[in-house]
């Protein structure tokens, strides 16, 4: 059996070094991807170099449900002994695309001790991978070559996987192929409705009918152009002076004798509301009106200052009578 | 003061006049509006026909005025052989046996003539007619080589409409002398029917009328008080536009879109009312809106009186005289409902 010679033994150790590394950044990755968020621990090919300290390296905490346009940081603290010293040209370039992962941000900080100098190294990622279904993605593995010394030094930064979390489910397809036969909703009834509300038009129609019947002067429904009806039309036309006491008078005797089929005079008050009565209620008013009409009309007697205004005003309510509203 | 003294004359004859109506009333059941047709026409001082059958009581109706109103009452009956002396005179032989002439029953009374009735005029023949017509119009007649004066006379005549034989129709120019032609029928009331059959009052006219006091009026200053009544009483311009109106209708009842029933309007008449029958009119009309406690006339007032002081006046196409009463009185109705007043 031969000794291995000391360069053998350095190779060996090596080769163990990086075995128990890989296996313990495995485990990590395996635990994160797990769903548990444990702190990696930086690993360097040369790991056993004297050069080379890894302080600590921080990962994302959450290694699950990351979506795309997620932002994930990892942070890295080595101490690298002097003169080595980690260039910043050779970091990864920022806006470096790898399998969909994005490094959207490159920060390097340091501090320099004694005779080693501390770099704390900030990536920041986006994630800008597509993917249809959950998947394990993983932020790259960096590789930083140092300078300054003697030997080609590579600070080697581990892949860190986490699980992708699509934003859509891959299965989404047209959606006729998702389409299920649908039980028909059943439908509230709205003929009740229907019906308060034909019922609130009908109100509200035959209010304003009613309305209109009252008082409107044109003839739009039955009994609205009567004779009383233009005889008020045309008084309410006429100023109130004594000048038109006469023609006030005449509109409403002749609509007095339309009504009455004859010309009516003040003995016949009494076969008018018989023969009309719906003007019944008025019988007095009607006498009073023949008999104030003779006063102005047979002896010159004037009114007084509101005369025209009663006759409107006894013309309105035999109106009223006329469209059987009194 | 005159106005004064003119008020209360009035209101003092108004008085007696509706005393005398109720007096009348009181023997004359059932006509009440003949008897105020007769107080508008002795007021008016206007000659009134009588229109009516046989046995209605007009005697006793013009007896009770002449007792109301004083002065005498005479009567003539019409026969187709009565002659206009008859009127003036009659002779007889005394008991000397010499013939003898008195004055007949026109002048008998003299002055104090104020109801002179002629029964049956239409059986009297024209001559008669004219004579009558004359005194009637110019109350005075020249006899016994002397002036008569009749001034307060009042004729009221009796036209038998049913027969026709022997009969001799008053022209249309006589009948508009007459102011008033006054229906006076039988009431329709039964009650007052029974009383006329079974009260033994109505059995003797003469008593009847002298429960009428003697004398209510002044027969002798009617003609007088009748003009102050006249110019006292007045009408308003609107008033006569309608009087106006109702005399163009009597013309031209068509161009008023009067129509009858049983007539063709356009050929029913010949001849409207006179003027003097329209002066008659309004005439008749101050003495009822006096009667009616008023100043100044009514078209109610023209309406009391139109049928009578009109209807016999219009002058009917020949083929329509026969129905000339029926339609007369149609006619007047459907003048008086369709002339409106006021009109414009």
């Amino acid at each position: 059996m031969t000794i291995p010679s000391r360069t053998t033994w350095t190779a060996l150790l090596r080769l163990l070094t990086l075995t128990v590394l890989f296996a313990l950044g495995w485990l990590a990755s395996g635990a994160a991807l797990a769903g548990q968020a444990v702190p990696a621990v930086a690993s360097t090919e040369h790991a056993a170099d004297a050069e080379i300290r890894v302080l600590e390296l921080h990962n994302p905490k959450r290694s699950t449900g990351i979506q795309i346009g997620d932002y994930l940081e990892r942070r890295l603290q080595v101490e690298i002994a002097q003169p080595y010293q980690l260039a910043i040209s050779a970091l990864p370039l920022k806006g470096t695309n790898r399998h969909g992962i994005e490094l959207a941000d490159v920060r390097l900080e340091k501090t320099s001790v004694s005779a080693s100098t501390i770099y704390t190294l900030l990536l920041r990622y986006q994630v800008f991978a597509a993917s249809t279904s959950p998947a394990i993605l993983q932020l790259p593995a960096e590789r930083i070559a140092l300078n300054g010394g003697p030997r080609a030094l590579v600070l080697e930064v581990p892949a860190w996987h986490f699980w992708f979390s699509p934003l859509a489910a891959g299965t989404v397809g047209l959606a006729k192929t998702n389409l299920q036969p649908q039980v028909p909703p059943a439908l509230i009834s709205l003929s009740k409705h229907y019906q308060r509300l034909a019922l609130g038009l009908l109100c509200l129609l035959a209010g304003l009918t009613g309305l209109v019947y009252v008082h409107a002067d044109r003839r739009w429904l039955p009994f609205m152009g009567g004779a009383f009806a233009q005889a008020y039309r045309h008084i309410r036309r006429l100023p109130p002076t004594q000048q038109h006491e006469a023609q006030a008078l005449l509109h409403l005797h002749q609509a007095f004798d339309r009504v009455h089929g004859v010309s009516l005079f003040a003995a016949g008050v009494d076969d008018f509301v018989a023969a009309h009565p719906q003007f019944l209620s008025l019988r007095e008013d009607i006498a009073a009106f023949y008999a104030q009409s003779s006063q102005r009309l047979f002896t010159g007697q004037a009114g007084d200052a509101h005369f025209i205004d009663g006759l409107l005003t006894l013309a309105r309510r035999l109106r009223h009578c006329e469209r059987r509203l009194a | 003061m005159e106005t004064l003294v003119s008020q209360n004359q009035l209101t003092d004859w108004r008085d007696h006049a509706l005393k005398l109506e109720q007096a009348v009333q009181g023997v004359i059941v059932g006509q009440d509006k003949a008897i105020r047709h007769i107080t508008i026409a002795i007021f008016a001082r206007g000659h009134v026909l009588l229109e009516g059958g046989v046995g209605v009581g007009k005697t006793t109706l013009l007896q009770s005025i002449a007792r109301g109103i004083g002065g005498s009452y005479e009567r003539i009956e019409g026969t187709v052989d009565l002659m206009p002396n008859d009127l003036v005179y009659h002779t007889y032989l005394g008991s000397d046996g010499r013939p003898q002439i008195d004055e007949g029953p026109l002048l008998r009374s003299g002055e104090r003539l104020s109801v002179f009735f002629f029964n049956e005029i239409n059986r009297a023949r024209p001559q008669v007619h004219a004579l009558m017509l004359r005194v009637m119009a110019e109350r005075h007649l020249h006899a016994f080589k002397r002036e008569y004066r009749l001034p307060h006379m009042v004729v009221f005549a009796d036209r038998n409409q049913v027969e026709k034989n022997e009969t001799f129709e008053i022209p249309s120019a006589a009948r508009d002398r007459f102011m008033m032609e006054i229906p006076i029928h039988i009431p329709d009331d039964r009650d007052l029917r029974r009383a006329l059959m079974f009260d033994t009052r109505f059995q003797h006219a003469e008593t009847l009328t002298q429960q009428v006091p003697s004398g209510i009026l002044q027969y002798d200053q009617l003609n007088a008080f009748s003009d102050l009544l006249q110019r006292h009483i007045q009408a308003s311009e609107t008033l006569e536009e309608y009087a106006l109106d109702l005399w163009e209708a009597t013309q031209d009842p068509a161009r008023f879109g009067i129509t009858l029933d049983s007539a063709d309007i356009h050929r029913l008449v010949q001849a409207g009312a006179s003027p003097r029958g329209m002066g008659m009119l309004l005439k008749a009309a101050r003495v009822h809106a006096w009667l009616m406690n008023r100043e100044h006339v009514y078209p109610e007032d023209i309406h009391a009186v139109f049928h009578e002081i009109i209807a016999h006046r219009l002058v009917f196409q020949s083929m329509y005289e026969n129905r000339r009463t029926a339609l007369s009185r149609e006619l007047t109705s459907r003048i008086l409902a369709h002339i409106a007043v006021p009109a414009r």
